[in-house]
């Protein structure tokens, strides 16, 4: 193994010195705070479902029945909790959380405020009215249909629309980051851009890019036919826009951690980023290979030609690299500050690490439950396996690893200096943070672990498996194993949330008290990094040039022989 | 700042070993649970005409 190269002797290329801090104003610190409420308000109410099913599969019953028989009418069936479930937690409390805090990340690491703050403005009012347009059927049983809102299953028009205005609004935010950015490379040109903002920036536009799928879906399919514009959809043309976007989501959801991981966490932990130019590499294979993939979903889906399926399941595999890539880069800067500390011997740096850190703790155990989701990840995308766990429990199990764990339990460690640094408040009980953060570690154990094994035993996902009649003996035991772990991710839940609204209601702090944002230095000048791993252009049209070849001929094919035949289906 | 960013002497010094330890367990957790999934793949029938 060779070292990394810092012998390289440093010269000095920074062309024009970058300000030391950049201190984020009152209006833009209230501005990211709404965008954190609104999440975190959606998380309050998404929680309450996950819990609730997991309780069901324990066949749990009040009064000789069901236990979503004690909430009727106002929860009408399993499934408006489940959509309420997945809309609101994987959809709502990821999206706004994220555009929140990338408006921290591009603002603090380009050192400059936002070019056109009413853009961004009217990007977050854009979709908060999205997101209340999209509530109303939902909660009025309207719109029943899961967050993947799958054709023939078909929603109020309102649902539709509101997710298209959730989408949009994030694009405009996004424009208001590339508008800041480009006006910031204008001053600065021979400049590397800031890590947090650079992974931020390749964020939205990997989004920007993905989402073209479900806009499409929805405003050429979906909409209309819930309009009666159209007779009927094609289920399997939609399924093929859906996860157009919806392999890429999973990234939307994961590279905001990874932005934190890298740009954040080694400085929070004590040490430094061990190579910026392997973080840089890693965002920009995320932006070339997340989208063309999205058949590894389909691999049971009969309209979609094996050829495809094979090449879109190689391409997952190598978008498993620049993941195993951040995974050692991430391990290897903790590694650094663990020795930083003190540590000693092959292992030795671990237990130095910050552990009573309450922001740390939760990003080191989030990254370590990601372990088993990227593993159960590898499992999905093998093509033959796949069909062992395909839509059975263990997905579910699979991705509480990933959005659940990788993605909140990293956003919760965020909002434990995150909140207080914008609201000039100290953490209200710290100690109990730094439980809550184990708390959720050893619920989501518990709680994947069952949900794993019921997959493998042949229990079906989207399932009240509580009053399936066909249920053998042997899930009885993982059935109360995963609804252990839910009631103690429930407990997770609301910790969490008790935690910030008690320190958001508490006086006022003096400043020196208030955590400030932590940005990674990196062991070795980013100027050194290669001027490649800076340049849009060659990837983006990289990026373009592979989606059009793995996704342009059968989507050609599908939507020239497009048959609209199938008719609206309501099942609640 | 640029000046603050030179590498400091323990720096150079750096090797991830323990990362590389971690790495190695990583891969070997991924082919053992894979195979775990893909032998009950095996049992299951996959392998029936
Ligand atoms: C509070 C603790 C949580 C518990 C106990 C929990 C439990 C569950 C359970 C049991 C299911 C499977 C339902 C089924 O397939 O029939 C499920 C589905 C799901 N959960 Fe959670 N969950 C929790 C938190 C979260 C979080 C934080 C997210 C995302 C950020 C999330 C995202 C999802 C999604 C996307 C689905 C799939 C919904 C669908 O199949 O349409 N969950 N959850
Ligand atoms: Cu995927």
């Amino acid at each position: 193994m060779t070292a990394i190269s810092t012998t390289t002797p440093v010269v000095e290329v920074t062309p024009a010195a970058r300000p030391a801090t950049y201190v984020l104003s009152k209006g833009e610190k209230r501005f990211i705070g709404l965008q954190l409420l609104v999440a975190v308000a959606a998380l309050s109410i998404g929680s309450l479902f996950g819990p609730l099913q997991a309780l069901e599969f324990s066949g749990l019953t009040i009064g000789g029945r069901d236990i979503y028989a004690l909430f009727q009418p106002l929860l009408a069936s399993y499934y408006q909790g489940l959509t309420l479930h997945g809309v609101l937690n994987a959809l709502i409390w990821t999206t706004f959380f994220i555009t929140g805090f990338f408006n921290l990340t591009v603002t603090y690491g380009l050192r400059r405020p936002l070019a056109m703050p009413k853009l961004n403005w009217l990007g977050f009012i854009v979709m908060t009215v999205g997101l209340l347009t999209a509530a109303v059927p939902i909660l009025l049983n309207e719109a029943s249909v899961l967050y993947t809102f799958y054709p023939p299953l078909q929603a109020s028009w309102a649902f539709y629309v509101g997710l298209v205005f959730v989408v949009v609004g994030s694009w405009i935010q996004g424009y208001g980051f590339y508008i800041t950015y480009y006006r910031w490379r204008k001053d600065n040109p021979d400049v590397r851009t800031p890590l947090m903002a650079f992974g931020s920036l390749i964020t939205m536009v990997m989004w920007q890019i993905s989402t073209l799928g479900i806009a499409v879906e929805i405003l050429t399919q979906l909409l209309p036919w819930s309009l009666n514009l159209l007779p009927g959809v094609d289920p399997q043309l939609d399924r093929t826009y859906f996860w157009f976007t919806g392999h890429p989501l999973v990234y939307f959801w994961l590279l905001p951690a990874y932005v934190s991981w890298y740009a954040m966490l080694p400085k929070q932990a004590g040490g430094k980023l061990f190579s910026d130019s392997l973080a840089r590499f890693s965002f920009w294979m995320f932006l070339v290979l997340s989208t063309p993939l999205g058949f590894h979903h389909q691999f049971t889906d009969p309209g979609v030609p094996t050829i495809w399926k094979t090449i879109h399941a190689v391409l997952t595999y190598a978008v498993a690299f620049p993941s195993l890539l951040t995974a050692f880069t991430v391990v290897a800067s903790l590694e650094y500050a663990g020795r930083q500390r003190g540590g000693k011997g092959l292992l030795g740096w671990i237990p130095k690490l910050p552990w009573r850190d309450v922001s740390v703790t939760p990003q080191i155990l989030a990254g370590v439950l990601f372990i088993f989701g990227g593993i159960g990840g590898i499992t999905n995308a093998s093509y033959n396996i796949n069909l062992v766990v395909h839509n059975t429990s263990w997905v579910p199990g699979h991705f509480h690893l990933t959005v659940a764990s990788a993605t909140t339990l990293s956003f919760m460690g965020i909002a434990y200096w995150l909140v207080p640094h914008l609201t000039h408040r100290t953490l209200w009980a710290p100690k109990l943070a730094l439980a809550q953060a184990w708390i959720w570690f050893i619920g989501m154990v518990i709680f994947s672990n069952g949900m794993h094994t019921l997959g493998l035993l042949g229990a079906p996902r989207r399932t009240p498996l509580g009053i399936a009649p066909y249920v053998p003996a042997n899930w009885e035991p993982r059935l109360l194993q995963t609804a252990i772990g839910g009631s103690i991710l429930f407990l997770g839940a609301y910790l969490f949330i008790t935690i910030l609204v008690v320190t958001v209601l508490r006086k006022p702090a003096p400043a020196a008290a208030v955590p400030e944002i932590p940005e990674a230095q990196s062991i070795q000048d980013p100027q050194l990094t290669p001027q490649w791993l800076d340049r849009w252009a060659p990837w983006l049209t990289i990026a373009i040039l592979l989606i059009i070849l793995v996704y342009g001929p059968n989507l050609l094919y599908q939507i020239t022989n497009m048959q609209n035949t199938s008719p609206g289906f309501r099942l609640w | 700042m640029a000046s603050e960013q030179k590498p400091e002497k323990q720096d150079e010094q750096f090797h991830p070993k323990g990362t590389v330890l971690a790495m190695v367990i990583f891969f070997i957790l991924i082919v053992a649970l894979w195979g775990y999934v893909y032998l009950m793949m095996l049992s299951q029938g996959a392998t029936a005409p």
